[in-house]
Formats: C-alpha cells, structure tokens, sequence
C-alpha cells in the first residue's frame, strides 16, 4: 500500500482516523499500534517479526541503561561507565547485525568470493519494509536513552509505536523519540485545523509525485537501461532524475508529515529548499535533513570527539600544522559518516562510490574554505556578489547532478559510460528527435516542467520567509475553496495513475 | 457535482482502457482519406512493436495502419474498430494474441481500491484526456509511432538468453483465455463480419512470454471459429530470428531489426494467402508514400 496510492490516503487513513476518534483517549496509542502493524503487514507480511525482535532488543537494552543513569555509591565509575557503554554497543550492534545480515548478505558474500575468484550463490534473503529506517531510530533511542535525554517508558507498546508508525516506516524521517514519542502515545483530539491541513500537505506531496515524478520516471528508466546507446542524452537523463528524485522523496515526505499531522503528530522537516544550497556542505543540510543530523550527532561527534581521533589531532598539532590539527578530526568523522551514508542507501557499489563522492567533495570544500576567502579578499571579490553565487549554484547543481547519476546507475561502469558518452558522444540535435521517444510525450514534459516551476516558486517564497499558508488562509472563503479545489482536480488530471502507468515505486522505500 | 459532471463530460462514447492512445490511433487512421485503409494490426505491445507498416508499403503498395499500444485491452481493440470502421472498410485484420491473455476488462487496475473508484467516477479513468488536445508526433522522427502508421519502433539490443528450443517446452504456467476476453473477442468477430473484414490472428515471436499452452488454447479457439491462426514462434528458422541480437528486452519483443526480419517474412504470407492491393502510385495512398520517403532511412 504505497502512500501514494488512493487505498492509502482515501481509505486506510480515514479507517485509522475513525478507529482513533472512536477509542478512548488512553488507548488510543493502541489503535495506532494495531494500524501500524496492519500496514506493516501489507508490506511485508510475517517478516515483520524482525520489527518485533528489535523492538525486543531495544526495549529491554533501554530498561537496563535507564536503570543504569548513576553508578551505585561505591561502586568504580570508570567501570561503571565502562559497563553501560558495552551494553549500548552490545545492543546496538545486534539491531545492526539484523539489518547487515538481511540488506547486505549477498553484498559482501559477492564482493569477498569475486576477490577470491569463487562464484557467490545468491541467498534470496527477504527484507521487511523500513528496516533501515527504524534500525537508526532505534539506536537514537537508545544512545539518547544512555546520554539520559529520553527517559523510556516501561510500556514496550509505546516503544514498538515509535518504532513502526506508519507514515514513516518506509521512505523517514528518521525521528528521535524526544520529537515525537509524546505526540504518539497522548492520544491527541483529532482537530478540523489538523485534519485541514495534514490533508493540504497530502496534496501538496501527491502533486510533486504524481504530476512530476512519476512522468520523470518514465524517461528516465528509459535512458539508464540504454544509455549505450543515446550518447549525450545522458545528461537529460542525469538532469531528469535529479528533479525526479527530489520531487519523488520531498513529495512523499510532505504525504507522510500530513498524516502524521492528522494525527496530531508533529514530524520533523526532512527538506530545506535544498536547490537554494551555498555548497555541498549546506545541500546536506537541506536534503534528507534527518539522516544527515542522525549521522552528525551519533557518528559525527561521537567519532570526532573520541579518544583515538584526539590523539590523532594531538600528533597532528605536535607534527604537522595548526591547519592540519583543525582538519584531520572532522575529516575521519567525515569519512565514517559519508561510508556509512553511502552504505545506508543500499548494497551496491553505486551507493559506496556516491557516499566517497561527497566524503572527497565536502573534504575539499572543508579543506579550501579558509583559502577560498582569503583569495576573495585579495581579490576584493564580495562574498555575495552575483557572480560569485551564479558561480556557486552552477558548480553545486553539475556536483548534485554527477551524483544523482552515480547514484542511479546500475554499475560503477554504467556510470563510468554515462558520463564519458556525456562528452564523447555530444549531439545536442538528436535531442530533439530523442525526447519524445522515452515513453512520454510532449504533454507530459509540459505538465511536468509547470509542476516544477511551481515546485521552485513555493521553494523560493519559503526561502525568503513568505507566509505561504496564512496568504491562503486569509483568501475570502470562496477563493479558498476554489483554489483548494483546482489543486484537487489537477492532481486527478495530470496525475500519472492507471491506465498506461505501472505505479512508480516511493523511491526511498527501498532503503 | 463536478467531477461527476466532469466524469459525464469525459467519457468516451466506448469504454476503453487506455483512452489517450486508442483516441491517438484512432484519429490517425481516421485522417486517411476514406476506404484507403486495407490492413490493420492489432494487440498489445507485440502487435505495437512488431508491425511495421511501411515495410508492407515499402515491398508490396499495401496500405496498413498498426492500432496496437502497450498494455491494449481487446475493449479498446473492439471500442477503436466501432469507430474507425465509419470511415474505413477494412479488408484483414491482423489480431495479435498477447492481449488475449491480458486482463480484458476495460477499468482493470492492480490498485483494487482505484479499480472500484475508476468505475464509480470515470473521470479517474479517463483523466487523461489532456493527453490529446496537442496531436502527437508533432516531432516527426522514427521513434515517433504517428511518422510509422503506429509501428512503435524500438532500438537496442538486450540478448534472450534462455533456451533455444523454447517451443519445445511445456510451461507449468496456468494459462487460460478469460471470460471476458472471449466476449471480446465474438464481439470484435461479429463487428469484422458485419463489415467484410476477414480476421487472421498471429502471435508474434517472442521467446519471453511464449508457452504451449497459450498456443493451444488459442489454436483451439480459432479452430471453434474458423479462423486461420499463425503462430511466428514455429517459423523462428524461417524468419531468420537470432534472439541474441533481435530483441530488445530479453524476448519479450522484438527490435527494429527483429522486426524488419519478421515483417518481411509476413509480408509475403500475407502476399500468398490475401488478396491485397498494391495502391504505389495512387495519389489516394500519398500518406503512406509520404511517410515511408520521410523515413526512408529507417527502412
């Protein structure tokens, strides 16, 4: 049952809502519980038992490290520490052990008996939905739990709720329990305001996925499996994806916050106009807000501020420069976050090259940015002068869409092609012959280019501040209506749904 | 209110599946000049990929159309005969089999939820009749299926690699010719009959989703109904198919160059057993004359 789909938003969520309001107060984080595993079901049917082990794991891992929040009088607090760290680790690794085993089994296996010269036998290894997603929100939970910023409740239901709420078992955000664990069990009223806008947010998400993702997707499933053969239309294809990508994850996103928000459950941002970036750095700052603060606060900081790495710093003040004690902490943390990043997104070498993509450019732009501005002085160039920030957004979208190409390719070679053909193979007139034969047409790309532009212009306004939704709320009731309407129905005209289209997966649910 | 009125407003006259590309075929056969279309083939995306109408131009002067499309419904064959049948008499109609198999009902949908919506509120159904307030193939080109009388022409090379042998295999896939793709296709009979149009039915090649048992229940059916059928998977030899350079999926169809191959085979079995004019040189047949100097190169 995709977010997306009408089974989703027309009858599963109002059928929770129903059950929710019809359910006392204090049981209503029950309903929700059964709602959750309901929709787990649908996905991944008797597999969900691995939801259920970590829910097991955490929960009991959690009771033991509340326990543990002050070493009894008299007894060795190193040891102590010692103690509470191992059983954090402990934990930790064995929900990690279950996502390793099911998600990168056959990965390793090939990558190790291909360097040994032996051939793997695929293991057809099944993969509940959302595994990536609740194994990280379980280790926050955890690592807050040990850190005393969550006090867990002894109600395992509470805990297996913040670890399988529908909306964001499968494409994120990756919540921490302090944002969302009292909104979940509270049993909020369901309110008009709430219900009025989570549904508005719904549309909103449905309009990106649906009138400009999924047409994208055509096309660009079309140019990655022949891509040796269409020479520079690579690019188009690169270009292609990127916006589809973004459209498609932020679209879903904004459908999973306003349901949560019919809820009265208040999920985190996971997208900051991320077109609008000064560099690579603010782009991951914007895009897939979430992952990128679980990595800096449970891989970043930890790694930079432990013992091994400040020795290394130490040796490095000692040996080498200032500027090279000042880097070399953040760049190991940095490598460790971008392995696991690229990781993370999948088995693949695609995703490992992508996440080494971004640790070797947000290396140097670390490296180089005292420099830069010293060179900018010298130079007398304004930091924010319009040339310098053409510059910038030119470099940041050839960076973004290099990557987004490397990440959607099947191969390291395809890749590899892709962007040699780029150059190789350059003929911008078969473009024009082109285009229309990657099974849309040119209705399609004009409904898609519109919705994108509407798509930059609700960025821009955002970016700037502009109150978007109390323009609309202040419209006279008859234009609101009307406008609200008109968004409806355009969705259901220009969206690519039944006949012709096989329904474009979220793209982040297989993650 | 209004999406029902919107739902009334947009409803085609013959439920169809897929309303954006049976009303595109449609108008396009329908902008020949009147009674010039002799040939017409039908299915899914074996039918839309395989035939090519120029070749049959090209080497005999026979003017065909190709109706077929990915994903076609014998509903929408029979929906798009109804109309093209008020301005062409039809001499053959080539069916492909594929679409026998398929589900046959018009507002079918994997999403159960949308299947019931789509019948409820058609305007969920037909939503995309923006589709065609712009004509297609304004780009003309040899990708663009409006330039090739609707072939769907198809490069790239993505070898079958499974057996060699495969008609000699008994799949262990049930297959059946459902209930209402029989209704379907007595109905599509009856309308080519009423208009004197004589139906041979084909299965193209294609290794992908080829079973025995497909070729017997439609060899069966046929028989029921005195049809002539030709299966193009015995004749694979004949034809001169190498699946390792001929299709573009994996045998699930044919490429252009597969194509080229099976047309020409075609051609002269239609040339054998049909009577088919050759109209080169009749200024009434200038669309297909015009469209295969445009594409010259192509074929």
């Amino acid at each position: 049952m995709a977010y997306h789909s009408l089974s989703f938003f027309a009858l599963f969520v109002p059928a929770v809502l129903i059950a929710y309001t019809l359910t006392p107060v204090r049981f209503r984080y029950l309903t929700l519980l059964a709602a959750n595993y309901l929709f787990f079901y649908t996905w991944s049917k008797g597999i969900l038992i691995y939801n259920l082990l970590c829910v097991a794991i955490t929960y009991l891992s959690a009771q033991k490290l509340a326990g543990m929040r002050k070493a009894p009088k008299g007894a060795d607090r190193k040891l102590f520490k010692k103690k509470k760290k191992r059983i954090l680790a402990c934990t930790i690794l064995c929900n990690l052990l279950i996502l390793l085993v099911l998600k990168y089994t056959n990965f390793f296996g090939e990558t190790i008996c291909t360097a040994a010269g032996r051939e793997w036998q695929t293991l057809h290894i099944l993969m509940p939905i959302g595994i990536s997603y609740y194994t990280l929100q379980s280790i926050s939970y955890l690592a807050d739990t040990a850190s005393g910023k969550v006090i867990p409740d002894r109600n395992i239901a509470k805990l297996a709720l913040y670890l399988s709420f529908f909306p964001i078992l499968v494409e994120g955000p990756i919540c921490r329990y302090s944002e969302i664990g009292e909104d979940l069990s509270s049993g909020r009223e369901i309110t008009y305001h709430n219900l009025t806008q989570g549904y508005q947010r719904i549309l909103w998400g449905l309009f990106k996925k649906m009138t400009i993702a999924d047409y994208l997707a055509i096309a660009v499933d079309q140019i990655f499996a022949n891509y040796d053969h269409i020479g520079s239309i690579c690019l188009f294809g690169a270009v292609l994806y990127t916006i589809q990508l973004y459209c498609d994850f932020s679209g879903t996103i904004d459908v999973v916050i306003g349901t949560a928000k019919l809820f009265g459950v208040v999920l985190p941002e996971n997208f900051r106009q991320p077109f609008f970036a000064k560099d690579a750095g603010d782009f991951w700052r914007r895009w897939h807000m979430t992952l990128g603060a679980f990595f800096r606060d449970y891989i970043f900081y930890p790694v930079s501020l432990s013992a091994p790495v400040m020795k290394i710093t130490k040796w490095a003040k000692t040996h080498g420069s200032k500027t090279l004690a000042r880097l070399i902490g953040p760049l190991i943390a940095l490598f460790c976050v971008w392995s696991c990043n690229g990781l993370w997104h999948g088995a693949a070498w695609t995703y490992i090259m992508y996440g080494m993509y971004y640790f070797v450019i947000l290396a140097v732009e670390m490296i180089i940015k005292e420099p830069s501005e010293h060179l900018y002085d010298r130079l007398h160039i304004r930091k924010d002068s319009k040339a310098l920030r053409i510059f910038r957004f030119v470099k940041l979208m050839v960076i973004i869409v290099l990557g987004e190409m490397l990440f959607r390719a099947e191969s390291v070679s395809q890749f590899t092609a892709m962007f040699t053909n780029i150059f190789t193979h350059w003929d911008g007139a078969a473009f024009r012959t082109t285009y229309t034969m990657l099974g849309i047409g040119r209705m399609e790309y004009l409904v898609t280019a519109f919705g994108f532009m509407i798509v930059i212009i609700m960025d821009i306004l955002k970016e700037t501040g502009y109150p978007i939704r109390r323009t609309v709320e202040k419209m006279p009731a008859a234009v609101r209506w009307a406008f609200w309407y008109t968004a409806i129905l355009y969705v259901i005209f220009f969206g690519a749904y039944g006949p012709g289209f096989n329904a474009a997966a979220m793209m982040y649910a297989a993650f | 209110m209004i999406v029902g009125l919107l739902s009334f407003a947009v409803r085609p006259q013959y439920d169809v599946y897929d309303l954006a590309e049976s009303a595109n075929a449609t108008k396009r056969v329908l902008r020949n000049p009147e009674n010039t279309v002799d040939v017409l083939f039908a299915g899914d995306s074996e039918a839309g990929y395989g035939f090519a109408p120029l070749m049959y131009w090209r080497d005999h002067g026979i003017s065909a159309e190709n109706i077929g499309y990915p994903n076609e419904r014998l509903g929408d064959t029979y929906a798009m005969l109804k109309t093209i049948y008020d301005k062409q008499k039809v001499k053959l109609l080539v069916l492909e089999t594929d679409s026998f198999f398929a589900d046959a009902r018009v507002f079918a949908n994997d999403d159960a939820v949308l299947e019931k919506a789509e019948e409820l509120i058609p305007l969920l159904h037909y939503h995309k009749v923006w589709k065609f307030l712009k004509p297609e193939g304004i780009t003309r080109g040899e990708g663009d299926k409006n330039s090739n009388k609707g072939y769907w022409l198809r490069r790239g090379v993505k070898p079958y690699t499974g057996r060699k042998d495969y008609i000699s295999v008994n799949s262990s896939r049930d297959e059946e010719i459902s209930a209402e793709a029989k209704t379907y296709l007595s109905d599509i009979l009856s309308l080519c009959s009423e208009n004197g149009t004589e139906v041979l039915i084909v299965t193209a090649p294609g290794p992908a989703y080829w079973t025995k048992q497909r070729n017997t229940l439609v060899t069966e059916w046929c028989r029921e109904n005195g049809l002539t059928y030709v299966d193009m998977n015995y004749y694979n030899d004949e034809i001169g198919f190498d699946w390792s350079k001929d299709t573009m999926d994996s045998g699930a169809h044919m490429n252009h160059e597969g194509c080229a191959k099976m047309n020409l085979w075609f051609a002269d079995y239609l040339m054998k057993y049909y009577s088919l004019p050759d109209h080169r040189g009749d200024k009434r047949y200038q669309s297909w004359q015009d469209d295969y100097e445009f594409l010259r190169g192509t074929y």
